[in-house]
């Protein structure tokens, strides 16, 4: 009854992950990447509820022992406690399932016997599973650290693989297995406004990042908040938007971590601030983070057009104003950090001390395949629309339009791709053209630091590069502002300082005296027998 | 085939002692072999009953039936695997002493089915305890042994009360018999005979307000001593308790104030082994951890959740001996079991053993320990006990955070030192974690031997005599 497990998402994960774990084959690491292959397998693949708790821990251990050779302690002991707490509500919603429907089985799960209040607390259950995986705003404290301070390439595998796997969960128990419970419509109005807010804050979050690999963390969970706020519509349009929006962000993330995992490789450095100029020293790398920006802003030329449009006019079709001005907000502001990236790393002043390596060969093979499926869904648009078919089809939604490759249809209108391209395209490069003719008489600058107008004479070591500084006017808005102050974190530092007094508290206690612990049972004993008589 | 072997056998052993004092390692993994083998050729007969006849009241009977055979099966592994590994470090004779001794005292104990053996290898086995506390034979060691005998002493004096109270009031130590009769005792009696065996068996069965003795006992001894004390010791005690709390029919709200204490027990566990930095005291908290979710379980007196606490009982048992007995190869090495330790050496093998068996012991899929763990879930799921899923759930987070603080420091520090594991001890610690692996993989057959085992242990499982 169920094959949806064998359609798009399956291949795409897999194929993914193969393709990153390629440069990895002589690393050491290789038996847990496996591992971690496995566990995917085994979550997309399951027939019954334990199965796919298998495959979900499996996943959360194997990632954390890969994370465990280069994160710090603290951000590994964030990394497995958010997850595992995510587990575990997944697990408590199992087992309320398993209370009313005595089988694990998915065939067996009949959502419409549940009574309400057990439906609402299942589902608020499998949100904490979710979110956590989601990186929601609150329970997004493990996302940002673990993505800077995992190996270049584990980078890449959690944002483009990992952090899909709430959404695959999503589908999986509320438009399959639960699809039929009275779950109160407030609570997916709730998840949608989460949805949006993490997207808004990650965004500006994302923007006053110093450290890449922070700020693609950001970018990653703004554009699940998307995905989040798209699939509490709970229709078949919107689940193809998510989907689709799903299979980009996966596309463009494998892209831009792997552009970052090359110049770590090629500068040693992590920081906008003591990066720049790099364009020169790897132009092709330059031209690839190009692409996985344009289509991380949603432009039309490449393939984040595609999901962006449907996620815009899915929202339209639901009349969901406010939230749609909300996604777009949030989306036009993510131009501030894909601007960020592309000049913080390549353009702008380069470093004096820096002294370069080479980027390994099997690094653009991700990137290049990436890239060209960008380009390449962006001429055929509704490339995927067949197989999103299925999967809606499957979850009991209509079929959609896929008649032609190269028109993307929508409630709201269609598009044609290869048209839509090259109208860009044209203009792109008449633009380009235009501002090549204009500026043609533009030199050379011999020396980059004769500022000197400027009123403050810069020294040498002074670091002039525009991109690094990029984000920090942000903190003088009165209306982000507080959004970059305040963290979540404290409050989780608060909950473990309050557990760790209460643990120094009763550990005190198997410290006693042999005297002490039979003067103890000696009252334990007493106190019983009178409150029991 | 006679359930007197699993006492008589390690007993003629002991006293033929000096025939083969240089070979001790060698009878022991011999005997415990033999005693395994011969719990394994039981399967068909269950269940047993022998009895020797000496006067009444004081007759030794042992019965095996399916829980108890279960126990014995789990308890005579343990043994062989804990001689197995000591076959490389040559004679010890004061081991070998202990450990029989404690193996007859344990069997004797689930074998029993009159009070006053079950009195008698309670006392066995706690002086053997004692005597394996203080085997590393230095201040910590002496101070550790005196300490639990003053508290096993005072367990016995209340079990003894018990006893002695039963006995007067209707005349019985047979426990089939008393089950009949218990009910003609006046209800205030009861109360304080219950209340004593409580005590009794609680202070060394492990559960909270009586267990805090616990984690000095456990780091006085040696890891893999800790390994006994937390696959037998506590499990056999524990395994009584609930036997004769289900024979003697006790009120549902006595077994509500059971499965309150094991909730405690639980949650200050995992909490005290939060803020532990050594790595046997804090293996001793998990042990009272998974002690308290056991009896929780058990004090629901349901067919599925006996039958998942059994289950836990299982796995429990084999993923502490692995890690306490790895444990004990890294404080050989160290000469200290404090939690930096894991971070300053290199033995792949042995850090995917702690690795592997830690996950098993935190109920993490694809091992045993998640079976387990899944099958209380969903048996207090089913029963509509929502409270006690949750606090399971919440504190196995704490659970968590310690335990994977201590295995983060494999892939931290740098400049390890590279240690040796011998191939027996890695063969050993393998199969350990293969059955994890194995029962987690397919765990039908263990869990419809615990099935049968929690029917028969619920069914008032007496034998007329």
């Amino acid at each position: 009854m169920f094959h949806f497990e064998a359609t798009l998402l399956a291949h795409l994960f897999f194929g993914l992950s193969l393709l990153v774990i390629l440069p990895l084959l002589r690393r050491r690491d290789l038996v847990l990447h496996l591992l971690l292959l496995l566990s995917l397998g085994i979550l997309f693949y399951a027939s019954s509820l334990a199965t796919l708790f298998i495959g979900w821990e499996m996943m959360g251990w194997s990632s954390y022992f890969i994370l465990a050779s280069s994160a710090r302690v603290a951000t590994l002991q964030r990394y497995i406690l958010f997850n595992l707490g995510g587990a575990f509500a997944l697990l408590g919603a199992i087992a309320l399932l398993y209370g009313f429907m005595g089988s694990l089985e998915y065939r067996d799960i009949d959502a419409s016997l549940l009574p309400p209040w057990a439906m609402n607390a299942i589902a608020l259950l499998l949100f904490v599973a979710v979110f956590v995986k989601s990186g929601i705003i609150g329970l997004h404290d493990w996302v940002v650290d673990s993505y800077s301070e995992a190996t270049p390439l584990f980078s890449a595998i959690l944002s483009a693989i990992l952090s899909k796997a709430g959404i695959y969960l999503f589908i999986v128990m509320f438009m399959v297995l639960l699809k039929e419970g009275a779950t109160e419509p407030l609570l997916f109005e709730i998840m949608a406004w989460l949805g949006v807010i993490t997207s808004i804050v990650a965004t500006f979050k994302a923007i006053s990042q110093d450290e890449m690999r922070r700020l693609l963390a950001y970018s990653s969970i703004a554009q699940i908040g998307y995905i989040i706020t798209i699939l509490a519509l709970m229709q078949g349009f919107a689940l193809e938007a998510a989907l689709y929006h799903t299979l980009i962000h996966t596309l463009i993330k494998l892209l831009l971590f792997m552009n970052i995992a090359s110049i770590i490789a090629i500068t040693q450095k992590e920081r906008f601030s003591e990066l720049g100029g790099m364009i020169y020293h790897a132009p092709v790398l330059f031209l690839l983070l190009v692409i996985g920006i344009i289509a991380l802003a949603g432009m039309p030329l490449l393939g984040g057009f595609n999901s962006k449009f449907l996620i815009y006019t899915a929202l339209l079709e639901e009349k969901r104003a406010l939230l749609l001005g909300a996604v777009m907000f949030s989306s036009a502001s993510a131009f501030l950090y894909c601007y960020k990236l592309v000049y913080g790393i390549y353009l702008g002043q380069r470093p004096q001390e820096a002294s370069l390596h080479v980027s390994p060969k099997s690094y653009y093979l991700p990137q290049l395949l990436s890239a060209a499926l960008l380009v390449l869904l962006a001429l055929l648009p509704s490339l995927p629309v067949g197989y999103l078919s299925v999967i809606g089809v499957e979850l009991g939604f209509a079929p959609l339009d896929d008649s032609n490759l190269f028109i993307l249809q929508s409630a709201f209108g269609s598009f044609h791709g290869g048209a839509l391209m090259g109208a860009f395209g044209v203009a792109f490069v008449a633009l380009l053209g235009l501002l090549q003719l204009a500026h043609s008489k533009a030199k050379k600058v011999k020396d980059p630091l004769d500022i000197s107008y400027c009123g403050e004479v810069p020294r040498s070591e002074t670091n002039l590069h525009f991109g690094y500084g990029m984000g920090y006017e942000l903190h003088r808005i009165s209306f982000i502002a507080p959004l970059l102050r305040h963290h979540s974190r404290v409050l989780w530092d608060r909950l473990s300082l309050i557990a760790s007094d209460f643990s120094a508290l009763l550990s005190s206690l198997y410290s006693l005296s042999a005297q002490h612990v039979t003067l103890l049972a000696l009252l334990l004993f007493t106190l019983l027998l009178l409150g029991g008589q | 085939m006679s359930l007197l072997y699993f006492v008589l056998l390690p007993l003629l052993a002991l006293f033929l002692m000096p025939l083969y004092r240089k070979h001790l390692h060698i009878i022991s993994v011999m005997l415990n072999l033999t005693l395994l083998t011969l719990a394994l050729t039981c399967t068909h007969t269950l269940p047993m009953v022998e009895r020797v006849a000496v006067d009444l009241p004081f007759a030794i009977t042992f019965v095996l039936e399916r829980a108890s055979w279960l126990l014995l099966t789990l308890f005579t592994l343990i043994m062989s695997l804990v001689s197995l590994y000591h076959l490389r470090y040559g004679n010890d004779k004061a081991l070998f002493v202990a450990s029989t001794m404690l193996g007859v005292g344990v069997s004797g104990l689930i074998l029993s089915h009159d009070l006053f053996n079950i009195y008698i290898f309670f006392e066995i086995s706690s002086i053997s305890a004692y005597l394996l506390t203080a085997l590393n034979q230095d201040v910590k060691a002496y101070g550790g042994a005196i300490r639990y005998m003053i508290v096993g002493a005072f367990a016995s004096l209340f079990l003894l009360l018990g006893i002695m109270l039963i006995y007067l009031s209707i005349g019985v130590l047979d426990i089939g018999a008393i089950a009949e009769r218990f009910g003609l005792i006046e209800p205030r009696l009861q109360f304080l005979i219950l209340l004593s065996l409580f005590i009794g068996f609680g202070i060394k069965a492990e559960l909270f307000g009586l267990n805090f003795w616990v984690a000095d006992i456990y780091q006085a001894s040696r890891s893999s001593v800790g390994s006994l004390f937390s696959a037998l010791l506590s499990k056999s005690y524990l395994f009584v308790l609930f036997h004769l709390t289900y024979l003697l029919h006790v009120s549902p709200s006595q077994l509500f104030f059971l499965g309150l204490i094991g909730a405690l027990t639980f949650v200050a566990a995992e909490f005290s082994a939060f803020k532990s930095h050594e790595s046997k005291r804090i293996f001793a908290f998990s042990t009272l951890g998974q002690i308290g979710i056991i009896t929780l379980a058990l004090s629901y007196a349901d067919a599925m959740l006996s039958a998942a606490a059994l289950m836990l009982i299982l796995t429990h048992a084999v993923a502490k001996t692995a890690l306490f007995l790895a444990l004990d190869l890294l404080e050989r090495h160290f000469h200290s079991s404090h939690s930096t330790i894991f971070a300053r050496f290199h033995a792949p093998f042995l850090m995917g053993i702690i690795a592997l068996a830690g996950l098993s012991l935190l109920g993490i899929p694809p091992f045993a320990g998640f079976v387990a763990k899944l099958s209380i879930l969903t048996g207090l799921a089913s029963l509509e006990a929502y409270g006690a899923v949750a606090l399971i759930l919440l504190i196995s987070l704490i659970e968590a955070a310690y335990l994977f603080r201590l295995l983060t420091g494999f892939r931290q520090g740098t400049g390890k030192e590279r240690l040796y594991v011998a191939w027996s001890h890695k063969l050993l610690l393998g199969f350990m974690v293969l059955l994890l692996l194995g029962f987690g993989l397919m765990p039908e057959p263990l869990l419809q031997l615990c099935q049968a085992a929690a029917a028969s242990m619920l069914g008032g499982n007496h034998v007329p005599l």
